[in-house]
């Protein structure tokens, strides 16, 4: 139990109650927590089944003005149309609305025409006039029909066709009606070519508005609410009554404090969103209204769990914004006057949301606050993709990241605490002193940065077809230099990084590139052979008509040309990015083995996600192939090793349709057949005299974390 | 116990600058009582803020118990105990919980704490309240609560900011009485005051600050020394330039 209790989650764990205890005894946050979402849901329950109801009751059915030439015509359509209605199971007449179930679109309305006194109607002069929508003409006969029916309307009037269409479906009845009695009639009956019955799917959907569309909106937006009053007490509030400089007085890092009141934030966010939760349900089946604010399956404990989790997520990006907003602010009305902009500003692309059809698209799965939204949304319509999710989930938990960053380098400082000026600029204010390696602060913006930019920038070389794959190719090697090499390099000088000790770019050991050159050479067939028995069949399929798609253009393609986008701009940035800046701003905080397990995690998941496809049997090999560099990163103190090993890794799968016939491959390699024994013994054993050699010992100067 | 050296503190007003604290130095042993006086805008409250390293000193440096507090400030927040007018109390908090906080703050063990709590509850005479929340505490009983938070983790040093502001006489006389006790226990205490009676029975020895410079230090004799002037009344009075310096009275 002492031990327990002298760790520092469990620190952190008293902390966070100690604000939920403060938080949680103020009648404030109870108001915002239970009353408003108990009194509230039912509230608008009541509200939205009078609306329906006085919908349902009220509801004014399109009306289309008819016109015919005579009251004779009008009279004698009458009979027919009434005839197709019946035929199609209508009882409607013209000039009456219907009566109709809930639930049940209006029908259309026809309102008949017809020239007074005997005199003859100029149809063409009423329909081009818009007195009517339609004009109908009663012809005699051709042969092929008893009677033709010709409509007259103007070009490119909505309501002319649409009133054309539903004469039609009535005129159409009567003749099929007409062909099946006749066909009935013949003394040997007659199949027809084709039957067909309805089945109407049950639920929300169409192109029209739904419940279901709110329900995302209001959920997000009350768990705001619930995280607003929290942040802003637990940190002007903490200035304001005086507690503050106390706090700050105490040897605890300020990161500490901070960490547990986001820990409180997001609990109460959470708490709220529970109550809401249930108050909409509770609502939602005491209004029978479930089927229509979520699935038509209604609620399952999978969906709650799903909606619980989006919502965590969007709880913590939340709660961290508001930290970093309210962290600025020096008393509880300056924070409220910071926040109500925020808030109405995340209302827009929330309500943006709402258009129906709008899709969740790579752009917008990187969009705060719309991504989290419009997954909910696809959730309860069980229209969400994984891709995308993932995408959503992790640019939300990353933007939270930033945020809590931020406001753990503005909380407390003496120009909030005391006022002095410049808060903004020291939060953005280049170190005075050369830093020996970035911190974790830096290495979160870093990747914070780089990810939404990775999948904005990443889709370009597929945005112009028109180039040659030479030219997509170089495009693509560009974006990799500008996102993995100039960025973290811009980063470390404007934080006056020592590029040696910072990013690792330390001259080896010779040992170490002969080692990193050995490992090079024979890793690949092992990431070859990991691809080939964790690939999904279908995924095969995929990938195999995907690179028939552009086999020969490729092959148009110069090796040296395809050996320098793909192996050498790729291997070199990325080890640049991922073992040298994230791999020792992690290091500050994490053991080594901690540091290359995370390093490796992410290299991996960069390349599980490509555009808004997961790829998801790229995972296991780059990551463990990131676990290989980071080792050697580890081992050798620098970069350059692993950057040699990972350019002649790429390469080497680069290579093999060029010469995988030589190892015992089929003819055709991209079919994905594994490789010989003797070729997979021949790298293990160069494999492990290359890890050998980079296992020699450690620089000296290297045993202490930077 | 406390070095302080050639402390000073540019702020920029209004795009001007200002310089709040300007080379201020000196020395407070174990088991005295050091009256930082002055009147306000002197500097008091800023010196106080860098010497806990709140604030960052613009030049000059504080070392107490022998640390630097430019490179080790938390080594330093640990042996120092803070109470402050301005020092606010968590409304829905009972004293007990914000004691309880505060030891998890300072890195007490949760069974030092709670013995710590308890001597504390005994020699404040915390008990009658100290399980109610601080908002229905008077003022009088929040300044003990303050004074048992400062206390909370045994520091060698206490810095006490205007401790009598807003309390009554006999709340006051309580606090005095606690500094001559914290003397007795061998703190070094620094105190910022505007009751220069109170401060002459309780102070070793006075500095008086105006314009961020410190004018005059020492026992209470040697500023009479210093100053000509009889009284601590008059002593500010003429560092207010209100009076004109005495013949034989020098600046330190």
């Amino acid at each position: 139990m002492r031990h327990i209790r002298s760790t520092a989650v469990a620190r952190l764990c008293r902390l966070a109650l100690k604000e939920l205890r403060e938080t949680l005894r103020d009648r404030r946050t109870i108001i915002t927590l239970v009353l408003m979402p108990v009194l509230v849901y039912p509230l608008l329950g009541v509200t939205f089944q009078k609306f329906f109801l006085a919908q349902f009751a009220v509801q004014d059915a399109q009306e289309y003005h008819v016109a015919f030439e005579s009251e004779a015509e009008a009279y004698q359509f009458r009979a027919l149309f009434s005839e197709g209605n019946q035929l199609l199971g209508r009882e409607i007449q013209p000039g009456s609305p219907a009566l109709l179930k809930p639930g049940e679109p209006p029908q259309p309305v026809l309102n008949f025409m017809v020239p007074a006194n005997d005199k003859v109607m100029a149809l063409e002069t009423s329909v081009t006039t818009g007195h009517a929508d339609l004009g109908v003409r009663l012809l005699p006969g051709d042969g092929a029909s008893r009677q033709k029916v010709e409509f007259v309307l103007q070009q490119g009037s909505v309501l002319g066709v649409a009133a054309r269409d539903f004469i039609e479906a009535r005129l159409r009845a009567v003749n099929d009606a007409f062909v099946a009695e006749f066909l009935s009639r013949q003394p040997t009956p007659v199949p027809l070519p084709y039957s067909w019955s309805p089945r109407v799917l049950d639920g929300v959907g169409g192109d029209g508005f739904s419940l279901a569309t709110l329900v995302p909106l209001v959920l997000t937006l009350m768990t705001v609410t619930g995280a607003v009053y929290p942040a802003i007490d637990l940190t002007a509030g903490e200035r304001e009554r005086g507690t503050m400089e106390a706090l700050i007085a105490a040897p605890i890092s300020r990161r500490q404090v901070l960490v547990a009141k986001y820990v409180a934030v997001v609990c109460v966010a959470l708490l709220t969103a529970v109550v809401n939760v249930l108050a909409m349900i509770a609502t939602a089946y005491g209004s029978g209204m479930e089927k229509t604010l979520f699935c038509s399956a209604g609620l399952s404990l999978l969906l709650i769990a799903q909606i619980f989790t989006l919502l965590g997520v969007f709880a913590g990006f939340f709660a961290a914004v508001i930290l970093a907003i309210t962290s600025i602010a020096r008393s509880f009305k300056e924070a409220q006057a910071y926040l109500i902009p925020v808030m109405l500003l995340a209302m827009g692309p929330g309500v943006l949301a709402l258009m129906p059809g709008l899709e969740l698209t790579p752009a917008l799965a990187l969009t705060p606050l719309v991504n989290i939204v419009i997954l909910t949304r696809d959730l309860l319509d069980g229209n969400a993709r994984g891709a995308l999710a993932l995408m959503a989930l992790g640019s939300s938990v990353g933007y939270a990241g930033i945020a809590l960053t931020i406001a753990a380098r503005i909380f407390g400082t003496d120009a909030v605490l005391y006022g002095s000026a410049g808060t903004w600029g020291e939060l953005f204010r280049r170190p005075a002193q050369p830093a020996a390696a970035p911190n974790v602060s830096q290495g979160l913006i870093a990747l914070g940065v780089l990810f939404p930019a990775y999948i904005l920038l990443g889709s370009l070389p597929g945005r112009f077809p028109q180039l040659s794959l030479s030219g997509r190719l170089g495009l693509s090697a560009l974006l990799t230099l500008l996102l993995f090499a100039v960025w973290p390099l811009a980063l470390s000088l404007w934080i006056r990084l020592n590029l040696r000790s910072g990013l690792g770019l330390r001259r080896p050991s010779l040992s170490a590139c002969a080692g990193a050159l050995l490992a090079g050479l024979s890793l690949w067939p092992f990431a070859y052979e990991l691809e080939v028995l964790t690939i999904a069949p279908e995924r095969l399929k995929v990938m195999v008509d995907l690179f028939r798609g552009f086999e020969a253009e490729l092959n148009a393609v110069p090796l040296l040309w395809k050996l320098t986008a793909l192996a050498f701009a790729p291997a070199l940035c990325e080890e640049l990015f991922f073992r040298g800046f994230l791999y020792h701003a992690f290091r500050t905080a994490l053991s080594p083995w901690g540091t290359i397990l995370l390093t490796a995690g992410l290299f991996g998941l960069f390349h599980v996600l490509v555009r808004d496809a997961l790829l998801f049997e790229r995972f296991l090999p780059t990551a463990l192939m990131g676990v290989v560099l980071g080792w050697c990163a580890h081992r050798t103190g620098s970069i350059l090793p692993g950057m040699l090993l990972h350019v002649i890794h790429n390469g080497g799968l680069l290579l093999l349709p060029q010469w995988g016939q030589l190892l015992g491959l089929s003819d055709d390699p991209i079919t994905r057949t594994h490789l010989p024994a003797y070729v997979l013994a021949t790298a293990a054993a160069v494999a492990v005299s290359g890890l050998t050699l980079l296992r020699s010992p450690r620089p000296a100067d290297l045993n202490t974390p930077p | 116990m406390i070095d302080v050296q050639a402390l000073t503190k540019d702020y920029s007003s209004a795009g001007l600058p200002l310089r709040a604290v300007d080379a201020v130095s000196f020395r407070v042993q174990p088991g005295e009582v050091y009256g930082l006086l002055g009147p306000n805008g002197a500097g008091k409250t800023t010196t106080l803020r860098m010497i806990l390293g709140l604030l960052p000193p613009t030049s000059g440096d504080a070392l107490v118990g022998g640390v630097r507090v430019s490179q080790d400030p938390d080594a330093v927040k640990r042996q120092i105990g803070l109470v402050s007018a301005s020092s606010g109390h968590y409304q829905w908090l009972s004293p007990r919980e914000t004691l309880h906080y505060f030891a998890d703050l300072y890195g007490l063990a949760y069974d030092a704490a709670q013995q710590r709590v308890a001597a504390l509850v005994e020699l404040l005479d915390l008990s009658t309240f100290v399980d109610r929340r601080c908002s229905t505490l008077s003022t009088g009983q929040k300044q003990r609560v303050t004074l048992a938070r400062a206390l909370l983790h045994d520091p060698p040093v206490m810095l006490l900011d205007e401790p009598t502001r807003g309390l009554d006489i006999v709340g006051t006389h309580v606090i005095f009485e606690y500094i001559v006790r914290l003397r007795e226990l061998g703190k070094a205490v620094v105190v910022c005051t505007h009751r220069l009676d109170e401060a002459i029975h309780v102070c070793d020895r006075l500095g008086l600050l105006h314009g961020g410079r410190l004018r005059y230090e020492g026992t209470y004799a040697e500023l009479q020394l210093q100053t000509g002037q009889p009284t601590l009344y008059e002593m500010f009075l003429q560092l207010l330039d209100k009076l004109p310096p005495p013949a034989g009275g020098a600046p330190s």
